[in-house]
Formats: structure tokens, C-alpha cells, sequence
């Protein structure tokens, strides 16, 4: 998803709610994960059908929903019932749909489901392996006696097309709304507010009340796939839709088309009216380079002063949130309202369930109210959701099949099947995605009454989260936005990095999908093959092993030709008995080490040999402002890291020392090294409970000892996210320290101490002026190790803030794992790698030179 | 004054219980989370739990079984390459005389200078494009090299894991009495033998603490199997557990179960070889 295809428009995850995704995983799966995920070929040939099936066409359909689980398994088996000679499987894979997609696909075949979740995946379409439905929606669907389009909701056909061409079909749709706690809103006298000014008077009144007014998801998923994200796509179109003339496509373009933007007229008072107009990427690319569309334009500064505003309401430290923690907060009625999808309309009935009574309450929805005292606002919020669900039929070239497939999908949007996926997810007690788009199907009166909310208010058609959802720039975003929300960043400083931001994405799609900028021509990426230079051994690695290879051999060669008899045969056995292990490093670690040297000096991307570029890296690397705030937080890290490493264990050791009872001191030194029982990942995730906002244990040891007021939420402020990462691991007795400076202290001789009794009868002063000196190399020993340590570590930040909020948590090797593995950008992860091994080898070779130089002999 | 020291040493006892008593509850609270319902989280989280939630356990097992048992296969096979590679070549370096061997040794101790860091993103990229491997041509382009497979985690496994193991195993090698080799060569056994017969079993104890120091490695390593291995039938422990609790609704006792779950193959080893473990740690500090 990230340097691949440029997604189609209002396609793939920006539609879809993906509320419960991995950390750092999911949502940014590099592009190269998708040519690498999909190879286990043999393992999905064992893996695939196994059962025998006497039915004479099979047609396989595969969603990430699972709440349809029951219901399309039902509607299955009636198929089947109506049609003997065709069997219908059902796969529904919660989690890793992305991944288990993908690997079908690389397999191919049969192993492609005939029917899937299309929203869910991105990048196949622009490959064909669709069946474009056009031609079959005028066809009459033989379970309505209809026309199949009938059955379908045109309006949402229309935004789910690519290239004015219908490849897949809506079933249900998904918007965000407000929900409130109306036993709050009573309490405190307030209505449904009916403009935004009003709203956030009721979040003042509410905020007085002492009650949080609005719960808000604010991490870095939650900025993409969360209902802030959404927030942010609802609020650009209020105030950018002005720019659709602008960026629409005109006559001469490639995609232009006559019939739906010739009729076009800008009409603010109809959310409807751009409905069907088709916009040019290149025209917005050239309206941005052009300054015409500038990000520090009044509208952008108007429409984030209007977010940060309405921020002010949020829950402290909201870039901690997760979307899962803002819904507790919500259910805990600690907050008066949330921004919640339509699936949570009939998700709080179920979760209700699981609350005792008394902690019930009685809800409702509304629609976000207009803003009226900006006359920048182009009109009213508009709706910014989607299809929850998304069908598309694979390619399979093959006719029969082909038809087949597509009379089962009419069956599923018939009414009667649209009815069955209604009642039967109720009925199993699963939420319903939203309102349903297939038409004929009757919902429950309350829940038509709660959905009513969601609908009627038309679609965004212009707003920016990073440029045309290219992955990088979409993460750039969100971390220059959490910097100004946390007020880290001026908001001039923050819309001209913005603009800046969107300059260099222009630049990237030209290079890596070969746009160029003219609106009249189609641009499509090209598949070029790798081009690897046969002499270069950073290229060719086979080349660099067999010189690697030869130069051991040689060196053995050398040494046998110069010796005779039992010498020889020694030097002979020698050489072939540690063969393997320089076998195994010339090619797993030299080669790589090598190659990150070599490779800091190239630009080296997904799907393209490496090309030498010289210091452009390096010149990157001196202007990237995340990897200078990366150094700043780094330094800080390395003081504490230090501390921990040497002052506390040792401390903990010359307590233990100082003990008379031996026995008791053996108990203590083992108590202290019981967590390294613990998987370091085990205690990350534990500090990551600790700090957790509404259950963890830091918060609940606050209030338990009366400091209810200092409870925070830890790792979302950015003033409090640095010092909660340097905190972990409290009170930080390393196994390895206490074990060193045990055995140091231990080493020193009795007599020294007894000596030193006649002068002082002071332990401090003797621990100042016998055990530090004496310890010093073991200290020296500690400090280094904790500087290599810490300068490369970058897993339990990852684990705990990915490097936010903002860039307040962000180091230098967290940059590099994120350029290389999120962006693809190899070449400048390896020179970020690279200016590493230069520190830590700075550190090593002043350590070795001066420091033992320093040091008394002996 | 001896009363004096007995407070002294009171005061002492005290300080040090505060300590271990910090460093100890979360380890205990995550016992007790273990038991807990989300209500009862948020409305007594110091207390014990009320009741015992043996599911708790076993919904945490079949979430994460696969992950550990994939974790013990890949560091059984990654110590059993590395034990044997460290003592083969550390008794090369320890009891042949050969020309060569100070260059090769230096050689190997200078990978102790390469920090992970500069290999990450260079190595990930050579095991994917690793030649004549996982449907790549020899200029390692076509498929996937090793990425997705089991070596892609033992490989550089053995691979980092020797270079200490070498180190540790030369040094204890050169400790051994040299007559005990001589009488093995006078009965006329090759270097191979000796090896095997003489060197091996009296370095028991140098590879117990090298196969513990690996095993515990290879089970807490997270950042290399995340970048490699997507296939969650093949992925290990430490990034499987990462994914728990992060789909459907969110009950933190199984959570915390499973915490507890995986914490158990390293209980195991510590309770055998914590002795060992202490040895490699004060012993390979010397690395830097």
C-alpha cells in the first residue's frame, strides 16, 4: 500500500473502520511485504481444499466481516439449496485479511476466492484481475425480476468506481456521528445542539460539570483509520470543497468526462451536486505546486483553528488513546460524547449487555452540526463514510464460472437475502456495519430511528491527510499534526510543513509511478525489471560471497603452501574445521555489513536496483527534522540510560553488600534477578498496562494513595511521553549491573577496607574513595554497554508510542526502521544505520584509546 | 554499638524490600490481572481476584501456543548450531597452532563492532534476495530468498550467536590442561576425535551458559522476526503476543494470561541454568 498503485479514488482503508489493528503493522505494511508475503506456495497447495466435493461448480467467497459470519453461511446454504449443482464457501478471516488475500493471489487459481472484500485490499484492480460489472447491472436479476442496478443503491455505486467503470458492489454503508450519554445531556438541561457554535457551548457546560465532553481517539492509527481521522476528512471537506472546480477534470483530459462534469455547477447548498464530477490527480498536484491550493491558505489555517478549538474539549492527552480506550471512556460515562460508527449503534446494545444494570445509560446520535459563524465554511458537514462491505468477482477467464458467480451475488443483494443478513447478524448478536444500500430490506423501527442520524448528508469530495493517501506523506502528516495538537509546533510552522510536505509527495509519485503532471494523459507505473550490474558485489551478493569465500581460502593456501608434513596437516585440518563457521559469517555477516555501508550512499527502493547518489543521503539525513528531534530525545534517552546502567545497580549492589547475613543476601540478589524470567517483549506490553489511562496500574496506584488529580494519560501528552519511557523498567536493577558491581565489589580485598578503617570511620566516604575508584572498570564496562544498547534500541518505543505523540518519543533507529520498513526507502534507512555505527564506533574507539590509556596501569 | 548495627542493618532490610517489592509488582500484579474480569479491574484492581478464571488460561493457550512452539523450535535448532559451531571452531583457535589465526580470530572478534542497526535493513534485504533460494534467480531476484521460511530466524541466529560462543569456548578450551590432549594424540586420535572425545564433554558447563545465553536471545528477539516472517503459522513469541488482545472486544485477564503463558519457557530454563546464565552474562560483558 505504500509505494504501490495510487489508491482508487474513495477506495481501500480511508473508507473502512479498521479500529483494531496491529501497532505499526497493518495499515502500513511496506509495498515490498506484498511480493514477499505471498510466495508460500507449497504450504497453501497442502493448505487448500482437501474435502472432495461431488458439486459440479464451487464459487468461493471471502470477507474480513466477521459479524456476517452466520448470516452469509445461511444465505449460502439456500443457495445451494436453489442451485444442487453449485456449492458456495464462505471464508471469513478476521484478522490478517490483507495478508491471506495476497497470498492467494500469489498462488493463484482456484485458491483466489471467486468473491471478496475488495476495500480491505488495494492495488489489483489497476492489475485486471477484476470482472468489470457493468454489463451484467442492466441485466435483469432473476431473484427481484429487476433490473440487478435496481436492487443497488446508485449513489454509492458511483463513488466505488475506477475509471468510470463498476467493479464492485456496496452492501452496507458506514459513517461516523456523534453519540452523546443522554442521561448525561438531562442532567446538565442540554439538547441536541443545532449549530457548532451551540455544540461547543454544551461541551463547556459539560467540561464544568467536571465531565469529560467528548472522548477522541488521537494515536497514530486512530489518524488514519480512527474516527479522528475521519474528523479530519469531514472538517477539510466543510472547508475545502471550494477547490472541486479547480481540480476537476476538463475537456482533453484523459478522464474526463462530458456527461458528468459538463453539468457541474459549484452549489454549496446541495451536498449532492459533485456527487458524480471526476477529479484529476494531476490537477491537484499542479494547483499545490502552483500555490493555488496552498496548505498555509486561510482555509487550512481557518479549519485547524476550528479543530484545535474543538480539541480543547477532548480528554487530556488524546494522543494516547486508542480507539478501543476513547469507547471505554464513553461506556464508563466518564465522557459525555463520542465519535462513534454505525456499527457501534448496534454494538453498545450488545456491550450494554455485559455492563451490570446501574451501569447502563440511555443514549442517542446526531448528526454534526453546522458551522455558522465562519464564512470560510463552504456549507454543512458533509458525510465522510463509506461501504463497510465491498464485493468484487475475481477474474478467472471463464465464462460459466464467471456467470455463476455473479448470479450468486445478485442472490445475495436480493432483498430476501439482504433480509437474512439483517436478522440473522441481530439475531447472533452481532453489530450491524451501518444502514444497508441494498434496497428492500426492512430494519428493526429503533434502529432505523438510531441509523437516521448517519444518512442524508451527501459525500466529501476534497480533504487531505497527508497527498492522495500515499503512505509516506500520510505519516508525515500525522506526525507534524500531532506536533501542533500538542503545541509543539506553531500553526504557520505546521501548515508550511505541511505544504512542504506534499511538495516532496508530488515528487515521489513522479519517481515512483510515473506521474508527469499532465492532466491530458493516463499515467501508468511501470513495471520495469531489476537491472543488477553483474560486477558490482553490492549487486550481485553471489559475487561477494565467492570473493569473501576466496580470500579464506586463499589465506589457507598461502599458510600450507609455506609449511610441511604434521604442520601442514594441521594447518590443513584447521582451516577445513572452521570452514563452516566462516562460511556462515562471510555470508550472513560481512556481506550485510559491508553492504549497509555501501548502500548508506545509494538511493534504494522497492522494486529498483540500488543507484549510487553520492552524500544526497547523508545531505537528507543533516535537513530531516525527525531524525534531529530523534537525536535530541536520543541524548536524553542515553543520560537516563546511563544512570539506570550504572548509579542504581550500583547503589542496589553496595546495599546487598553491606548486609552481615549471607543468607539473606543471597534471597535479595535472587529476588532482584527473578524478571529476566520475564520475555522482554512480555515486559514491555506490562509497562505498556501500567501506563494504560483508564485500567493501568499507575493511575490506579494514584487514586488508590489519594493523587487522583496527578493520574494522567502517560504516553499521550508529549511533555509526559519521554520521561513515562525513561521511567519504565522503575526501579531499573539490571540483572547485568548488579551482577557486575556485585562481583567487582566482592573483589576487593578485605584488607583494603580494614586499611581504610583507621583513616575514616564514614562508609560513605569510603565507598567514595575506595569502591568507585576500584569499580571503575566495570563502570567504564556499564557505560559503554548502555550507550551501544540504547543508541539501537528502538523496540519498546516502537511498542509503546511508535515514536509519538508527534515526535516527542521519536530516536534516530526508530526513523530508520520506519523509512526502511514502512516507506521502502532502503537507501536512506541504511545511511541512518550507517550514521549510527558511526557513533557507537566513535564511542567504541574513544573508549579503547583514551580512556584506557587514562587508567593506571594494572 | 551492636545495637546501633542491627538498626543499621533493620534499615538496610527495609530499603531493600521497598526495591524488590517495586520491582516485583508488576510481575505480580500481572499474575493477579490474570484473574480478573474488565469490571472488576476497574472497580478493585488491588484486590485478589474473587474468583479463579481458569478459561482465562485457556483462551490465552490457543492464542498463543503456536507462537511459543514456534519460538522453541527455532531457538532449540539455533542453539544447537550455535553450541556445536562455537566449541568446534573455539577449540580450533585454542589448541591448533596454524598460520592465520590471530588475523582469523581478530577477524571474527571485530563483528563484536558491527551494531545491529547497520545490518538491519542491509540483511533483511540479502536474505530476500538471497540467490537460489525461495524461487529467486542467482542474481536473487524472482521470489521471496529466505524471507517467510524458519532459517530466516535461525540462520542469523548461529550466525551472531557463535561469534560470542567462539569466544567464550577458546578461552575456556585454553583453560584445560594441555597433557590431557597429548594423551589423547599419543593413543593416536585425530584432531576430530580429540575434539569430540576430550574437548567436548569436559566443556559442558562453557556450553550450557552458551546455549542459555542463545536460547534466551532467540526468545526475546522481536524486531528481526517482525520485519521477516508475516505468516503467523511460522511466527514466534515474541511478536505473536504483541497481536493479543488487539481483535474483538478486549478482556485484559486472557491478556495477561498469555503474558504469563509465554513467560514460562524461560522460567524453565532459568530454574536449570540461571547459574550458567549469571556465568555468560558477567563473562561476555568482557565483549566490550
Amino acid at each position: 500500500m505504500i509505494s504501490g498503485g495510487m489508491p482508487i479514488p474513495g477506495h481501500s482503508c480511508s473508507c473502512v473502520p479498521r479500529f483494531r489493528r496491529l501497532p505499526g503493522q497493518a495499515g502500513f505494511s511496506p509495498h515490498c511485504w506484498l511480493a514477499v508475503l505471498s510466495m508460500a506456495l507449497c504450504a497453501l497447495a497442502v493448505h487448500g481444499r482437501a474435502e472432495a466435493n461431488d458439486a459440479e461448480d464451487r464459487i468461493s467467497l471471502a470477507t474480513v466481516n466477521a459479524n456476517y459470519r452466520v448470516a452469509l453461511g445461511e444465505i449460502a446454504r439456500r443457495y445451494q439449496r436453489e442451485h444442487p449443482d453449485t456449492s458456495v464457501d464462505i471464508t471469513v478471516i478476521g484478522q490478517g485479511f490483507e495478508t491471506w488475500i495476497r497470498t492467494r493471489f500469489a498462488a493463484g487459481g482456484d485458491l483466489i476466492p471467486d468473491i471478496f472484500n475488495v476495500n480491505y485490499v488495494s492495488g489489483y484492480v489497476e492489475q485486471g484481475r477484476f470482472v468489470f460489472l457493468d454489463r451484467y447491472l442492466d441485466e435483469i436479476n432473476p431473484y427481484t425480476g429487476t433490473k440487478w442496478r435496481d436492487c443497488l443503491d446508485a449513489a454509492m455505486l458511483d463513488r466505488y468506481m475506477w475509471h468510470q467503470r463498476i467493479y464492485q458492489i456496496p452492501i452496507d454503508f458506514i459513517d461516523i456521528a456523534l453519540f452523546y450519554n443522554a442521561d448525561i445531556f438531562d442532567e446538565l438541561d442540554l439538547d441536541i445542539p443545532a449549530t457548532w457554535e451551540e455544540f461547543l457551548g454544551h461541551c463547556q457546560a459539560i467540561e464544568d460539570a467536571g465531565i469529560i465532553p467528548v472522548a477522541m481517539p488521537g494515536d497514530f492509527d486512530s489518524f488514519w483509520a480512527g474516527t479522528v481521522g475521519w474528523l479530519f476528512r469531514m472538517f477539510g471537506d466543510a472547508y475545502l470543497r471550494g477547490f472541486v472546480p479547480l481540480i476537476m477534470s476538463r475537456p482533453g483530459d484523459w478522464d474526463y468526462e462530458s456527461e458528468r462534469n459538463a453539468s457541474y455547477h459549484y452549489d454549496p447548498a446541495n451536498p449532492y451536486s459533485d456527487l458524480r464530477v471526476v477529479t484529476n490527480k494531476e490537477r491537484l498536484f499542479n494547483a499545490i505546486l502552483s500555490g493555488r491550493l496552498d496548505a498555509g491558505g486561510k482555509e487550512f489555517h481557518a479549519l485547524h483553528r476550528q479543530l484545535k478549538a474543538f480539541s480543547d474539549y477532548w480528554q487530556p492527552g488524546f494522543m494516547g488513546t486508542n480507539q478501543e480506550s476513547a469507547i471505554q471512556l464513553f461506556y464508563r460515562q466518564r465522557a459525555a460524547m463520542c465519535i462513534l460508527t454505525s456499527s457501534h449503534v448496534t454494538g453498545i446494545i450488545r456491550d450494554f449487555k455485559r455492563l451490570a444494570p446501574e451501569d447502563r445509560f440511555r443514549y442517542g446520535v446526531f448528526w454534526f452540526p453546522p458551522i455558522t459563524s465562519d464564512p470560510l465554511v463552504q456549507g454543512p458537514f458533509r458525510g465522510v463514510g463509506g461501504a463497510g462491505m465491498t464485493l468484487a468477482v475475481t477474474q478467472k477467464d471463464d465464462a460459466a464460472h464467471e456467470r455463476r458467480v455473479v448470479d450468486f451475488l445478485m442472490y445475495l443483494t436480493s432483498p430476501e437475502a439482504g433480509q437474512l443478513l439483517v436478522d440473522m447478524t441481530l439475531a447472533a448478536e452481532q453489530p450491524l456495519t451501518g444502514p444497508f444500500v441494498v434496497s428492500g430490506v426492512e430494519l428493526p423501527a429503533d434502529l432505523s430511528e438510531r441509523f437516521a442520524p448517519f444518512e442524508g448528508h451527501g459525500y466529501e469530495k476534497i480533504n487531505f491527510r497527508g497527498l492522495a493517501d500515499e503512505q509516506e506523506s500520510v505519516a508525515d502528516w500525522i506526525t507534524i499534526c500531532q506536533e501542533y495538537f500538542g503545541g509543539r509546533l506553531s500553526l504557520d510552522d505546521y501548515l508550511n510543513e505541511y505544504h512542504r510536505q506534499m511538495v516532496e509527495a508530488i515528487g515521489r509519485l513522479q519517481e515512483r509511478l510515473n506521474v508527469d503532471l499532465d492532466p491530458t494523459t493516463e499515467d501508468v507505473p511501470e513495471k520495469r525489471p531489476i537491472h543488477k550490474r553483474l560486477w558490482n558485489p553490492f549487486e550481485n551478493g553471489l559475487l561477494a560471497v565467492l570473493v569473501i569465500l576466496a580470500c579464506f581460502g586463499l589465506l589457507g593456501a598461502y599458510h600450507c603452501r609455506r609449511t610441511r608434513g604434521a604442520t601442514r596437516r594441521r594447518t590443513v585440518t584447521a582451516y577445513v574445521l572452521l570452514l563452516p563457521t566462516f562460511l556462515l559469517l562471510g555470508t550472513f555477516s560481512y556481506f550485510p555489513a559491508l553492504s549497509g555501508l555501501y548502500h548508506a550512499f545509494t538511493r534504494w527502493e522497492e522494486g529498483h536496483a540500488a543507484v549510487f547518489n553520492g552524500l544526497d543521503n547523508l545531505r537528507k539525513l543533516a535537513s530531516d527534522m525527525a531524525v534531529w528531534r530523534g537525536a535530541g530525545n536520543m541524548g536524553i534517552l542515553l543520560a537516563a540510560s546511563v544512570f539506570k546502567a550504572t548509579v542504581v545497580p550500583f547503589v542496589a549492589a553496595e546495599l546487598l553488600q553491606a548486609l552481615v547475613r549471607r543468607r539473606l543476601r543471597y534471597w535479595f540478589r535472587t529476588a532482584f534477578l527473578v524478571p529476566m524470567v520475564v520475555p522482554g517483549m512480555v515486559g514491555i506490553l506490562i509497562w505498556r498496562f501500567i501506563y494504560d489511562p483508564s485500567m493501568g496500574m499507575l493511575n490506579q496506584g494514584l487514586e488508590a494513595v489519594g493523587l487522583g488529580r496527578w493520574t494522567s494519560s502517560w504516553l499521550g501528552e508529549p511533555s509526559l511521553a519521554l520521561p513515562a519511557i525513561i521511567f519504565m523498567g522503575f526501579p531499573w536493577i539490571g540483572a547485568l549491573g548488579l551482577l557486575i558491581y556485585m562481583a567487582g565489589l566482592m573483589n576487593i580485598p578485605q584488607s583494603v577496607h580494614e586499611a581504610y578503617r583507621l583513616e575514616s570511620d564514614s562508609t560513605l566516604r569510603r565507598i567514595f574513595s575506595i569502591d568507585i575508584p576500584l569499580v571503575r572498570g566495570q563502570t567504564r564496562l556499564l557505560v559503554i554497554l548502555a550507550f551501544i544498547g540504547s543508541l539501537q534500541d528502538f523496540q519498546g518505543i516502537l511498542i509503546m508510542t511508535g515514536g509519538g505523540p508527534g515526535l516527542a518519543t521519536t530516536v534516530p533507529a526508530l526513523r530508520m526502521y520506519y523509512e526502511a520498513f514502512r516507506f521502502s526507502n532502503f537507501g536512506y534507512g541504511s545511511a541512518i544505520g550507517f550514521a549510527l555505527f558511526v557513533v557507537i564506533l566513535a564511542i567504541t574507539l574513544f573508549n579503547m584509546k583514551v580512556l584506557k590509556a587514562g587508567e593506571s596501569p594494572g | 554499638m551492636k545495637r546501633g548495627l542491627s538498626w543499621r542493618q533493620s534499615a538496610l532490610i527495609a530499603g531493600l524490600g521497598v526495591l524488590v517489592l517495586l520491582t516485583l509488582l508488576p510481575l505480580f500484579m500481572t499474575l493477579v490481572t490474570s484473574q480478573k474480569s474488565n469490571a472488576e479491574i476497574h472497580s478493585s484492581f488491588w484486590s485478589l481476584p474473587r474468583q479463579i478464571h481458569g478459561a482465562y488460561y485457556a483462551d490465552a493457550w490457543q492464542f498463543i501456543w503456536r507462537y511459543i512452539l514456534n519460538s522453541l523450535i527455532v531457538g532449540a535448532v539455533a542453539v544447537a548450531g550455535t553450541v556445536l559451531l562455537s566449541s568446534l571452531s573455539g577449540y580450533v583457535f585454542a589448541r591448533l597452532e596454524f598460520g592465520g589465526k590471530r588475523l582469523l580470530f581478530v577477524l571474527i572478534l571485530s563483528l563484536m563492532m558491527v551494531p545491529g542497526v547497520l545490518t538491519l535493513v542491509p540483511g533483511f534485504l540479502w536474505y530476500k534476495e538471497f540467490p537460489f533460494v525461495g524461487g529467486n534467480n542467482w542474481l536473487g531476484v524472482g521470489g521471496h530468498g529466505f524471507l517467510d521460511t524458519r532459517w530466516v530466524l535461525i540462520i542469523p541466529l548461529v550466525t551472531g550467536g557463535q561469534v560470542m560462543g567462539i569466544f567464550l569456548c577458546r578461552t575456556f578450551f585454553e583453560s584445560i590442561p594441555k597433557p590431557l590432549f597429548e594423551a589423547a594424540r599419543i593413543d593416536g586420535a585425530g584432531e576430530l576425535r580429540a575434539y569430540w572425545h576430550v574437548a567436548l564433554p569436559l566443556s559442558l558447563p562453557i556450553l550450557a551458559t552458551v546455549a542459555i545465553m542463545q536460547f534466551v536471545g532467540a526468545y526475546n528477539s522481536y524486531i528481526w522476526p517482525l520485519v521477516t516472517v508475516s505468516r503467523s503459522e511460522l511466527q514466534v513469541f515474541a511478536v505473536g503476543v504483541t497481536k493479543f488482545g488487539m481483535e474483538g472486544n478486549l478482556e485484559y485477564g486472557p491478556v495477561m494470561a498469555g503474558y504469563v503463558v509465554g513467560s514460562l519457557p524461560l522460567v524453565a530454563v532459568f530454574a536449570f541454568g540461571m547459574k550458567y546464565y549469571v556465568e555468560g552474562l558477567t563473562k561476555g560483558g568482557l565483549k566490550a
